[in-house]
């Protein structure tokens, strides 16, 4: 049995004050462990990237979280002070975001900022020591010829190394927990295979947990263990990546799948997901994806109470009233 | 599997406010509630008011020596008057006609100029706008002030002279920011669609470029204009301002022999100059703001 | 006569980038028949973008010739042009971007009408019905609509002169996974019912394989394969579509037989000698990085420029390519 690295429990986030409050993240609760990755997949608004920067303590100043509970090992990632934050990331937790043109400093070289990610945690070694770290991570990532490129600056570089350098800058000091928020939307399709691939690779060194936030389900079934799908601030559905993408329980994972047009199929029209998705500060009453739900019917529960995720923690779970009869459809 | 749904679910309803918005009325809104917008509208509005009502407010002719040499702010002269007998109450609300006006005059030429230039260098690009760029440069570089005063010094005091030199040589900022701002839109998608469309140039610049380039040019403007009128009143203040058209900073200017005797004769007319600067500045901030990023 | 709608013939774009010859569209040709969709497709610096946009006339090709409906247009004046802008017309990648922030939904859509000096008012409601809006969003401005009611008005007003081709770039890429099947379908129902061709571009192999009749896979700036989209999905024989088919990650296939190439796309600037893709390629010989290959047949309805082709994988292989399945 594998240990729990990130344990979370009932997380919210809300943006905005008083009455123009919008709830971002509504209660949700999930768990990686090491060596996983957890792939969580939606759409924009449904609250993904918020979570992921709530995790990391970087919510922008309009944001805050109100309940919930982090726990990365054994300390509470919500509850820590900026300051112990600080000290935990770049170390025991570590991001990679989508574009990594904002990630990296457009003044200073790549190969300093790599030494400065190791620097920063490892005050006990020298310039040259983190300076040889750095070459080694650079390498380590697929830069070909590090030294040479040591001091050049970002905008030489394509996208696709620059991504490279941003995840050696996240695996510098042996994180326990990576977050990946979009990491390869920006990248064109051949780059993306490589860098996924170098994702998986970092992971099985380092036995990280990787926690991979995307839009694209491609990505993320093939990336995944577990999937966690996200609607409208909640988790709707979430179990092992087989069991969600063969089999979905909840009528919105089921429709998206049907809708995406797929390289390996021949469709004459695809399926269609009525309507936009929610405005997360005008929801409706009951169930979120009541609206455009195929399933519904109209029925009056789905109109009236909110749906919860069915079953225990770790099983095939989807917050549906109806998921039963997916089934048999 | 359910079948196809209809592509568009007209039960679906928009979340939408209940008339149209557009982006310009959003951005009105926006400025309207700011505290800073509110006063600095108050400001102005006093001033554009007392303006343009003058000869209903002002109870005397400014020029005519009528009543008592240096008498304190009491009625029938609520502000006082000069050495002169000059009511100060009719003086600074007929310095507000003059300040606007040159004010609205100039702002006009540099509109139209500085639109002209900065949209004909940003669209064509090239030498054009080679050219037009270094001219702008020289006269951005060029003290306003002083020349001004060289124009008054060779063609004598006058608000005509004075409208022409102050709006032949501030629009270089407009021009500028207008072109910036031109090169960025002609790359924007909507655009390149008015072009595919087969849609002439002219249009292309008057339909689609410059209703967009307007919040930026109301911003330059705003902060030009405040510019403008401390520029008028320092030249009346030096006394080479228009003899014939009253001017707070010829008011101003006439106080200093009786700063100690007649405090009236300085505070009313500074404190009229504040006010305006102080609105339009205001104003203009709360604009930049606002309108600073796309609409 | 020509039955061709479209036929770009060497079609070639280059300019100038801080004193280096970029080279964005290097000899691309192909023909567009009425009412078929074409489609473009590759990564960045593939010259799909410069292509269209060289079509659109939105930029002067270097040389080739474009002809349409028989006119060659490619050194017309813009004045000479604008009848025939009036057949050509295009939907833009960014939904908020292409709409003028500043006009309602129905000056939008009336446009391209009243620049042409046409009658809008009835032509403007029927649009709106053909694209699935209602006469409740023509008072509207863009910023009030979400992205897929965007592009439906960018949709609208391409069609508002009627044209008989409209150039499609990257139309859902900025949209919700959820909306593309909206837009997808109303994109072919459109196409059903007024017979209008489609040149699309872009970078989403499986929004290329849903819409076109014909595809050609570009690499920097020259066409690598071209064919039916059978001949080029069923059979990838260029590595390099081969990769791409493989690099795309679906939620069916299983990791395993993902090619993953090395290295990065040159810069067109400076491409490599031979056959562009040589330095990438994981059958490069000798002979790739010497000789350009020409674009030859190895089907009936497929082209590739590779001097060895692959060959077509055996029936019920677990490779990249599968046989379409109907459903």
């Amino acid at each position: 049995m594998s240990a729990t690295i990130l344990d979370v429990s009932n997380l919210s986030v809300v943006f905005g004050k008083g009455s123009a409050a919008v709830p971002a993240v509504r209660g949700i609760s999930f768990a990686v462990a090491r060596g996983e990755t957890l792939g969580i997949v939606g759409e924009s608004g449904c609250g993904k990237t918020a979570t992921g920067l709530a995790l990391l303590g970087l919510l922008p100043s309009s944001g805050r979280v109100t309940s919930g509970v982090a726990r990365l090992g054994n300390r509470d990632l919500l509850a820590m002070s900026p300051r112990e934050l600080r000290g935990i990331r770049g170390r025991r937790l570590a991001m990679v975001f989508q574009d990594p043109a904002t990630a990296l400093n457009p003044v200073l070289s790549i190969g300093r900022q790599v030494s400065e990610a190791v620097a920063a945690h490892n005050s006990e070694l020298d310039r040259a020591q983190a300076k040889k770290r750095a070459l080694d991570l650079l390498e380590a990532v697929g830069v070909p010829d590090p030294a040479a490129r040591y001091r050049d600056l970002p905008h030489v570089w394509s996208g696709g190394m620059r991504q490279r350098a941003v995840v050696a800058m996240a695996i510098a000091n042996r994180p326990r927990l990576l977050i990946a928020d979009e990491p390869t939307t920006a990248l064109d399709v051949t780059i993306q295979a490589q860098v996924l691939d170098l994702l998986r690779l970092v992971q099985g060194e380092t036995g990280a947990g990787l926690i991979l936030i995307s839009h694209d389900f491609g990505v993320v079934a093939e990336m995944s263990d577990r999937i966690a799908v996200m609607y409208a601030g909640e988790i709707v559905e979430t179990g092992t990546a087989g069991k969600v993408m063969e089999t979905p329980r909840h009528p919105y994972t089921a429709a998206l799948l049907r809708s995406v047009p797929d390289l390996d199929l021949d469709r004459e029209q695809l399926e269609v997901i009525g309507g936009q998705p929610p405005n997360p500060s005008l929801l409706p009453s009951g169930c979120p994806f009541r609206p455009r739900c195929f399933l519904s019917g109209g029925r009056a529960v789905c109109r009236e109470t909110a749906p919860r995720l069915d079953g225990e923690k770790g099983s095939h779970q989807a917050a549906c009233h109806f998921a039963a009869e997916l089934a048999i459809r | 599997m359910a079948g196809l749904i209809p592509a568009y679910d007209s039960a679906e309803k928009l979340e939408l406010l209940p008339t149209p918005t557009s982006p310009g009325q959003v951005a009105v809104r926006n400025v309207r509630r700011r505290p800073d917008a509110i006063l600095g509208g108050i400001l102005l509005g006093i001033v554009v008011v007392a303006a343009l009502l003058a000869p209903a407010l002002a109870p005397f002719d400014p020029f005519s020596p009528k009543g008592p040499s240096l008498a304190p702010p009491s009625p029938p002269h609520l502000m006082g008057t000069d050495a002169l007998g000059r009511d100060l109450w009719s003086g600074v609300l007929y310095g507000a006609r003059t300040s606007l006006t040159v004010a609205f005059l100039v702002g006009l030429m540099v509109l139209v100029i500085g639109t002209l230039v900065g949209t004909t260098a940003g669209y064509r690009g090239g030498w054009v706008d080679d050219v037009l760029m270094r001219f702008t440069e020289v006269l951005q570089v060029l003290p306003r002030f002083f020349l001004a005063l060289v124009v008054i010094a060779l063609f004598g005091p006058g608000l005509d002279r004075l409208v022409l030199a102050l709006g032949l040589s501030s629009w270089a900022l407009l021009a500028r920011v207008i072109r910036a701002e031109v090169l960025s839109l002609r790359e924007r998608e909507f655009v390149e669609a008015a072009v595919t469309m087969g849609a002439p140039v002219r249009r292309i610049i008057f339909r689609e470029l410059l209703p967009n380039i307007l919040p930026s040019a109301v911003v330059v403007l705003s902060l030009l204009l405040a510019q403008v009128m401390l520029l008028e009143a320092s030249l009346g203040f030096l006394g080479l301002g228009d003899p014939n058209t009253i001017s707070w900073g010829y008011l101003a200017g006439q106080a200093q022999r009786f700063l100690r005797v007649a405090w009236w004769l300085s505070v009313f007319p500074g404190a009229a100059i504040m006010m305006a600067v102080l609105g339009l500045n205001l104003v203009g901030d709360a604009l930049t703001e606002t309108l600073g990023g796309r609409t | 006569m020509s039955r061709h709608l479209l036929e770009v013939r060497d079609l070639r774009v280059h300019y100038r980038r801080q004193h280096r010859k970029v080279k964005a569209v290097d000899g691309i040709s192909f023909t567009l028949a009425p009412g078929e969709t074409m489609g473009l497709v590759g990564e960045s610096g593939c010259g799909k973008s410069s292509t269209v946009r060289a079509v659109l006339r939105l930029l002067k090709p270097t040389s080739g010739t474009i002809t349409f409906e028989g006119t060659d247009l490619t050194h017309l004046s813009p004045k000479q042009l604008r009848p025939h802008r009036r057949q050509i017309q295009a939907v833009f990648q960014d939904p908020y971007g292409s709409l003028n922030p500043r006009m309602t939904v129905d000056q939008i859509i009336s446009q391209p009408l009243r620049i042409h000096g046409l009658e809008a008012r009835d032509r403007v409601d029927d649009l709106l019905d053909l694209v699935g809006l209602g006469s409740e969003h023509a008072r509207r401005f863009p910023r009030e609509l979400s992205g897929g009611q965007r592009q439906r008005v960018g949709i609208a007003r391409a069609l508002a002169l009627s044209p008989r081709l409209v150039v499609l770039d990257e139309p859902v890429s900025s949209l919700d996974v959820s909306i593309r099947a909206q837009i997808l379908n109303l994109l072919k129902e459109i196409q059903d019912r007024l017979g209008v061709a489609y040149l699309l571009v872009s970078h989403d192999l499986s929004v290329v394989r849903h819409l076109s009749d014909h595809v050609a896979v570009m690499y920097l700036g020259r066409t690598v394969q071209a064919g039916t989209r059978g001949a080029v999905f069923g059979r990838s024989a260029h590595p390099y579509t081969r990769s791409l088919l493989s690099a795309v990650p679906t939620v069916a296939r299983s990791r395993s037989e993902r090619i993953v190439l090395t290295g990065e796309v040159p810069d067109p600037a400076a491409p490599p000698p031979g056959c562009h893709f040589s330095p990438r390629c994981f059958q490069s010989a000798e002979a790739c990085f010497d000789l350009e290959p020409a674009l030859a047949n190895y089907s009936d309805s497929g082209r590739c420029a590779c001097h060895f082709p692959l060959p077509a994988p055996p029936l019920g292989s677990a490779g990249p390519d599968r046989h379409q399945r109907t459903i």
